[in-house]
């Protein structure tokens, strides 16, 4: 009969664990994808196969960091030494919680966090059978701060990164120009800083973690590498419209009345006096005219030449794309696997002793998880969230993107859990305070606000509703 | 779908208000067939321009509303919101006077506009025309200004700017030329009396227009 209980346990764990990681791959993937699909930067197979590789990767190889917190940060385990199955059941009604919540704000379109949700349920059980003792309060207060700060964080980024595009691009005479000679430093700054991700301490399923030194230089090799192939891939773009379907409509007139306007003067010099008036009338208004042509040409050349900056930084906009997805598996993977641990472990051992690390068959099983939702009906997100927000075009797309998988990876690596869409609303909202968005929407954040707010009480209160159901089935 | 990233992003008023001034530019093309209607002397459907432009300001008029309901208390925008309503404002009242000048046209459409003043009043409306087309183009140089905030595009908005006050003095001036004349070539006190109000509306269509350039001049101001 024993047996049998824990049998069911395990399956409802991989179960609950297997929603959580199908529901973040359906819900948030959109967030790295959508707009570079938006942007016709990427199709939406690319940006659908794109994701499930990195999302994978990201889960796979630096996803235990975080999962450890959520498995073991958070609940001191020790008080549940007597009785693990408490924890177990624990466990598995704070997923249960979580998805239920999820489940129920997903359908009234609550922006709230699949990493929210799971932290507060596991807190919640914690305080009720655990005691006030039982929760590791400092980490809580981190993992509280760290919501606050990541937004922050990730928007002051971008506010920065996007006020430094702009003042480099945008406001110089030649942006083509400059967007070419920019893009090498930050293709540097992407790639320095994912390898440094990768390798330093990281990549433990692969034997491959340096310290910090070996790491560095690694990094900056690999940095160094992808600039100068970046450099040689821009390097033969134009700078100037050569083509003539390029060229504004209005060039060819501008062209004609230079000329027309050239004629005429030669024509007043030898024509007679009676005739002059009429042709300095009409040598006026050609006068005008050409002045009005060329405000509008200066227009159109400027449009193309921003245009084109647009598409050179569709590139960075791919590749901060897949950084995001990397980052968002590595930290969200976690809401599913760590809970999910903790019961695979507890049901193997009989015991609380959390001494081994997550299983990588358990982060494997996290990470296909999210390629599964990604593939069930994260698309259709991604489709929906690229066709109606067109306002981040690739240097907007780049900023926000970029600045959130910074701040995701870094609290990846410092094993907190975060949500990934309240530090990516951050971000969009830095690049609209340094006026890269015509309109933004600040009720969103009053929003999110509200969600931090309830989702730990509701979380918390729904895990122990259900943590007495099973313990009264199970017992 | 919760997807809080998405509702952040709202609809940017500038498409509004650009669809607002090609309303604008439609309207102000309707009033010029109007007068060359009325010239002509061939005018037997006058009534068909006012519900022409009666039609085309209802659909400017839920342009303008559309923008200010899609604009909640908190939303952030590039230029000031006040500003930006300011403009509006201003650019709906080129529309207004339009109107203005098409029914005050009406209210003595037999009578039409004398033959020694028709020319004038030509050159006159087309003079007035000039403002308002580059009002268009001034609008359109200024979304992309919003959208990049590059010192090359503020350069380009600022000369459509100066373009557009140098057509509004252009009219000015055809404007005191056409009044002389009324008062010196028409001895009809009422035919007076109508021509100078009439001259002074299709004036203050030009004004309007340059009201909107300079409020424009204010929000792209660093």
């Amino acid at each position: 009969m024993e047996i049998n209980v824990e049998m069911i346990l395990l399956a409802l764990a991989l179960l609950f664990g297997f929603y959580m990681a199908w529901s973040v791959g359906a819900n948030d993937v959109a967030n790295a994808m959508g707009t570079s699909v938006g942007s016709g930067a990427l199709t939406l197979r690319q940006a659908v196969i794109l994701a499930a590789i990195l999302e994978f990767s990201g889960a796979f190889f630096v996803g235990s960091h975080v999962s450890e917190t959520v498995r073991k940060g958070i609940i001191d385990a020790q008080s549940f030494n007597d009785e693990p199955m408490l924890l177990g059941y624990g466990m598995l009604a704070a997923m249960l919680a979580a998805a239920a919540w999820l489940q129920f704000a997903s359908y009234y379109g609550w922006p709230i966090s699949t990493t929210h949700s799971i932290v507060g349920a596991i807190i919640g059980f914690g305080v009720v059978v655990g005691g006030v003792s039982a929760v590791h309060w400092e980490k809580v207060g981190t993992i509280a701060s760290s919501w606050v700060i990541s937004p922050l964080l990730s928007g002051t980024i971008a506010f920065f990164l996007f006020s430094y595009i702009r003042g480099q691009v945008f406001d110089s005479a030649r942006p083509v120009l400059k967007a070419k000679q920019l893009t090498p430093f930050l293709v540097f700054f992407v790639f320095s800083i994912l390898s440094l991700v990768m390798v330093f301490k990281g990549l433990k399923n692969l034997h491959l973690d340096l310290p910090l030194p070996q790491a560095l230089l690694m990094a900056a090799g690999i940095g160094l590498i992808a600039a100068v192939l970046s450099h040689f891939l821009v390097k033969n773009i134009q700078e100037i419209p050569d083509e003539e379907e390029t060229l504004p409509p209005s060039w060819s007139l501008s062209v004609g009345l230079g000329r027309a306007d050239k004629y005429l003067k030669k024509a007043l010099q030898s024509s007679s006096a009676d005739m002059q008036p009429e042709l300095e009338d009409i040598l006026e208004k050609v006068g005008r005219m050409k002045e009005e042509v060329k405000q509008q040409v200066d227009s159109e050349m400027e449009v193309a030449s921003y245009q084109k900056v647009e598409r050179i930084f569709v590139y960075l906009q791919i590749l901060s794309a897949g950084f995001v997805a990397f980052a968002h598996g590595a930290n969200d993977v976690a809401n599913a696997i760590g809970p999910l641990a903790a019961v695979i472990n507890i049901v193997k051992t009989g015991t609380v002793a959390m001494k081994s690390a997550v299983p990588a068959w358990v982060l494997a099983l996290g990470g296909v998880g999210i390629v599964v939702g990604l593939a069930t009906w994260g698309w259709r997100v991604i489709e929906t969230v690229g066709k109606r927000i067109t306002d981040l075009t690739p240097t907007r797309g780049f900023s926000a993107e970029f600045s959130a998988a910074i701040t995701i990876v870094l609290a990846s690596k410092l094993g907190i859990p975060i949500s990934t869409t309240h530090t990516l609303v951050g971000a969009v909202l830095g690049v609209g305070l340094a006026r890269g968005l015509e309109a933004l929407d600040l009720r969103t954040v009053r929003d999110i606000v509200i969600s931090w707010v309830v989702t730990i009480p509701v979380g918390a209160v729904l895990t122990i509703l259900f943590f007495y159901i099973l313990r009264l089935i199970f017992e | 779908m919760r997807i809080p990233f998405m509702s952040m992003f709202i609809t940017s008023p500038f498409e509004g208000v650009q669809e607002h001034a090609e309303k604008v530019k439609e309207c102000a093309w309707v009033f010029q067939k109007a007068i060359e209607c009325i010239i002509e002397d061939r005018c037997e459907d006058f009534e068909h321009f006012r519900r022409e432009i009666d039609k085309l300001e209802s659909e400017a008029d839920a342009i303008k509303r559309r923008i200010r309901g899609h604009l909640p208390k908190g939303t952030l925008l590039v230029v000031d919101k006040f500003e930006l309503f300011r403009y509006l404002s201003e650019q709906d009242k080129v529309l207004d006077v339009v109107e203005e000048g098409l029914d005050w046209l009406s209210f003595r459409a037999a009578a039409g506009i004398p033959e020694v003043l028709e020319k004038d009043f030509m050159i006159f409306v087309e003079a007035v025309m000039d403002p308002i087309e580059q009002l268009i183009q001034m609008v359109t140089a200024a979304r992309k200004y919003f959208s990049t905030f590059s010192e090359n595009q503020r350069v380009i908005v600022k000369d459509m700017i100066r373009t557009l006050r140098q057509y509004e003095h252009e009219a000015d001036k055809l404007e005191d030329a056409i009044k002389e004349k009324i008062f010196n070539s028409i001895d009809d006190a009422v035919a007076v009396f109508h021509l100078i109000r009439l001259t002074e509306i299709i004036g203050s269509i030009a004004d309007h227009a340059e009201n909107a350039g300079d409020m424009m001049r204010a929000m792209v101001a660093k």
